[in-house]
């Protein structure tokens, strides 16, 4: 691309021929002041607030769209810009509230700074202003019309990036309003992005409404840990509270997700224990580290070769996994991460970075709802759908992704995986539900360069199919994980033969002490009885969390171990690079990261923890797989996974987050409904192999007749128990 | 996932003409505001029902649909009556006594300004200029001008529309 030269306030600089003047002036360092621009929306020139005076144009030119000619000579300083500037602040100001001392955008706030410095001290407004009531959208976001400078940033993301959502302006000139239209609440994964765009205080995050302020905050940064994006965040803290999360490097993407914005307060939360407890006569009691840490190796010292058993988060970090694989090997036992009940290990995908995803032709997504698991890489795949690529969704469930792309079909939950292989098989008929056009672009996926997503739920069996198919025809093809960090466990070496194998061998006594590191097995392991009849059947376990939740109920020693803000600890993100975490507070009351706690409990043995994790050179081959991909038959079928509002870590301590997924939903087809005699928001009764569990039934267009979605990770409402390894399984579904 | 609308949502005619309309323009959503038309030709107005319909054929937010609705004047986004009186009260109408043949229409419906009489016949609304000036005070009545008014020329059009 061709340079220009540019001269602004007399300082000349080069910059690209399509860049536009505010884009050249800050290359330059001269300060336009703006409220509309974003550097990752398109320029709408809204507000004004940038026009600056150009040699030779008789008007004023919006800097933000105005796009540079060669030896063009722009004048910033100018009395003519100066007045200009003090005007529009005044505009903006006729109805504005001015509640900077209640409005918590002050101190961050663009309109505040620009009218400081740029604008009049007075206004020459008399009238009465015109001001709305505060609204709430869900528990999540409060919106302030009277505050709003209608500089669309918030419906442009909502139009650019997300491809529509119910978030718009409605009405028009000094009327217009902005908000949702068919709801109170807003419906999408991505609301946090409003709060974060807005440059004035209309939209706000309820988690932070009236807690502090946000010069006193102290931001340390940090990488996100409830998916393997690996975002970085920026914590601010303030007097050792986690107050407010921030999104201010576009690393991996300038957008964030909900779960990662919002689900930190269990940091803060009142019920973390603080303390070592251990089990006296039924009770557990608060005790000394010491004594904790020398019963436990005492205790640990007494098993032999394959006694021992390690079950950990696969968000733990790599130290961690590493001090923890070490920790097993000394001890000759086993260890394994996979607690959502995987058989499969992470695969190094032939796809680097975040952009080449970005700029890919086509994009197929199989198996799993990838704005669940991993949200920001939705908005990627969007992205690519905005440059020209063809993107289809073949997958059992689906919120977020699937009405936004080309091809999309919900596909049978007890069948999803014979269908895609025999669409990899290039049986495109196979696919249930497609209109022609659908059928005849999924064609052209994949007969050329396509890459491939496998989902989370995607089983050995069937990333072997993906993953072969991928070799053969030149795709590329990611593999995507549960848990932040389970590309590091793996590195670490933190597996042996699947969470179930040393949950039966516990069960059937082959093992007989368990350390639960960093999870509540109850919530993730598909198959409430088994972790049950396991835990109630080990000899000795220790649990090592935050909070003392199902599966602490049946621990000798509970340690606690601190959460991600404070420890610095590195994770390995989906494309295998390495991402440290700063330590942004002090570790609350005696808890510790789990090396340290493994570190004490090992000097006590005389055994050698090492917490040096090293990343792994290369991936899992999926071509190892031996397992049948997953079939499962019965007149209904239901997939159970967990809701994006209580699929974050600790979900159920983030007490606004989880609110916002008010009671568990049952997504069933509308033949099911019309046989059932229920419609939408009616009771249902799921019962299966271990309970009998009611949902608020969700009639979904698309659904395929007898099979179901329902919800996981409600508190006291363990839908484990329906399932037996695996997340599908059948079921019986009546009128409740 | 094949998109199922229900096409008996409007009259045979009008779906035809949303088609035709639809097939005009490269990018779909071109035709939005000649559609909305079409839909409130049809309906009286826009509810929120027509508008997830609308939204559901364009595959577009409903939101999106309503900002764009909401935008112009000319469409009705609650029930209007059978006729829908706009009469004009910017200056030229205003100077020629408009204020005044609002207050005679206010009387005779027994409605006020944005009100619908409970026939269901009359709604009254107030608009800016409808481009009359020449003739004014003017009013429009549906799609029909009617110009030049005064009391008594109001009262022989609204009783000739019983």
């Amino acid at each position: 691309m061709g340079m220009v030269k540019v001269t602004i306030d007399g300082i000349t600089v080069e910059v690209p021929e399509n860049a536009t003047i505010l884009q050249a002036a800050m290359k330059a360092g001269v300060d336009i002041p703006y409220f509309c621009y974003h550097p990752y929306l398109k320029p709408a020139g809204l507000c004004r607030m940038c026009l600056v005076e150009v040699e030779g144009m008789p008007k004023l030119a919006p800097a933000c769209v105005t796009q540079v000619r060669d030896g063009m000579v722009v004048r910033t300083n100018t009395e003519r810009v100066k007045k200009v500037r003090e005007g529009i602040v005044e505009f903006q100001l006729l109805h504005h509230p001015l509640d900077c001392p209640i409005c918590d955008q002050a101190g961050e706030c663009y309109l505040q700074d620009i009218t400081f410095r740029y604008g009049r001290a007075t206004s020459r407004f008399v009238d009465e202003k015109e001001l709305y009531p505060t609204k709430f959208y869900g528990p999540l976001i409060v919106h302030e019309q009277s505050r709003c400078i209608l500089c669309k940033r918030c419906v442009r993301f909502c139009t650019e990036v997300l491809n529509g959502a119910d978030w718009n302006v409605y009405w028009r000139a000094a009327h217009s309003l902005i908000g949702s239209y068919e709801s109170d609440k807003v419906a999408n994964y991505f609301t946090c992005n409003l709060v974060e765009v807005c440059p004035v205080g209309a939209i706000t995050s309820r988690l932070y409404r009236y807690k502090t302020r946000i010069w006193k905050l102290e931001f340390t940064r940090s990488v996100c840990e409830h998916c393997e994006m690996g975002c970085s965040l920026d914590l601010g803290v303030r007097e050792n509270q986690l107050f407010k999360i921030k999104h201010r490097m576009a690393d991996p993407s300038p957008w964030i997700c909900d779960k990662g914005y919002y689900a930190f307060d269990y940091v803060n939360h009142a019920e973390r224990i603080l303390y070592p407890l251990a089990r006296q006569e039924n009770k557990m009691v608060s005790v000394e580290v010491e004594d904790a840490v020398s019963s436990i190796a005492d205790k640990l010292k007494n098993y032999g070769e394959g006694e021992v058993a390690f079950i950990l988060s696969p968000s733990l970090c790599l130290e961690d996994a590493a001090a923890v694989s070490s920790m097993a090997k000394a001890v000759k036992g086993l260890v394994d991460y996979r607690v959502y009940g995987e058989d499969y290990l992470p695969v190094k995908g032939n796809v680097s970075d975040i952009e080449d995803v970005e700029s890919a032709k086509a994009v197929l997504v199989v198996g799993g709802d990838v704005a669940v698991s991993h949200p920001v890489l939705a908005l990627s795949i969007l992205k690519a759908k905005n440059a020209g690529a063809k993107v289809g969704v073949l997958s059992a469930h689906d919120i977020f992704l699937g009405e936004r792309v080309d091809v999309f079909s919900l596909l049978p939950a007890g069948s999803e995986e014979p269908l895609i292989k025999e669409l990899l098989d290039g049986n495109v008929d196979a696919i249930p539900d497609l209109s022609d056009e659908e059928r005849s672009c999924l064609k052209d996926m994949l007969s050329g360069e396509l890459l491939l997503v496998a989902g989370v739920r995607a089983s050995s069996a069937l990333r072997a199919a993906i993953y072969s198919r991928s070799k053969e025809k030149g795709w590329k093809y990611l593999f995507l994980d549960r848990g932040c960090n389970a590309k590091g466990l793996y590195s670490a070496g933190a597996y042996s033969e699947g969470v179930g194998e040393i949950l039966n061998r516990v069960k059937e006594g082959k093992v007989k002490a368990l350390v639960v590191a960093g999870v509540d097995l109850f919530n993730t392991y598909p198959n409430g009885s088994l972790v049950k009849e396991a835990l109630e059947s080990a000899e000795f376990l220790v649990v090592m969390d935050l909070f003392f939740h199902d599966t602490a109920m049946y621990s000798d020693f509970f340690l606690p171990i601190t959460s991600f803000a404070e420890d610095g600890g590195s994770v390995v993100d989906l494309f295998w690079r390495v991402r440290r975490r700063n330590p942004a507070m002090q570790p609350k009351g005696l808890s510790r990261p789990v090396r340290d706690w493994l570190a004490l409990i090992g000097e006590a043995m005389g055994a050698d923890v090492d917490s040096q994790g090293q990343v792994a050179e290369t991936g899992w081959d999926p071509l190892q797989a031996k397992a049948e991909l997953l079939e499962v038959k019965g007149n209904t079928v239901a997939l159970v996974e967990h809701a994006f509002y209580r699929s974050a870590r600790y979900a159920s301590w983030c007490s606004r987050f989880s609110e916002v997924a008010e009671s568990p939903c049952a997504y069933i087809s509308e033949d099911d409904a019309k046989a059932l005699g229920v419609s939408d928001g009616d009771k249902v009764l799921v019962s299966g192999k271990g309970g009998k569990f009611e949902f608020v039934a969700k009639v979904r267009e698309g659904q395929p007749k007898g099979s179901i979605v329902i919800d996981a990770g409600f508190d006291r409402f363990p839908v484990t128990l329906l399932l037996n390894g695996s997340w599908v399984a059948p079921v019986e579904l009546r009128k409740a | 996932m094949r998109a199922v609308i229900d096409k008996e949502f409007v009259s045979e005619a009008t779906w035809n003409k949303i088609q035709d309309l639809m097939s005009r323009y490269p990018d779909r959503r071109s035709a939005l505001l000649q559609v909305l038309h079409a839909v409130q030709d049809e309906k009286g107005y826009l509810d929120m029902e027509a508008i997830k319909w609308i939204a559901k054929l364009f595959k577009l937010p409903p939101a999106e649909v309503y900002s764009v609705a909401s935008f112009y004047t000319m469409f009705n986004l609650k029930k209007v009556g059978k006729y829908l009186i706009q009469v004009c009260t910017n200056i030229s109408c205003m100077i020629n006594g408009a204020e005044d043949i609002v207050r005679h229409i206010e009387k005779k419906l027994g409605i006020k300004v944005g009100e619908t009489t409970p026939d269901g016949k009359f709604t009254l609304i107030t608009v800016e200029c409808l481009g009359s000036c020449g003739k004014a005070p003017a009013m429009m009545i549906n799609k029909d001008y009617y110009e030049n008014l005064t009391p008594e020329k109001v009262d022989a059009i609204l009783d000739s529309l019983k």
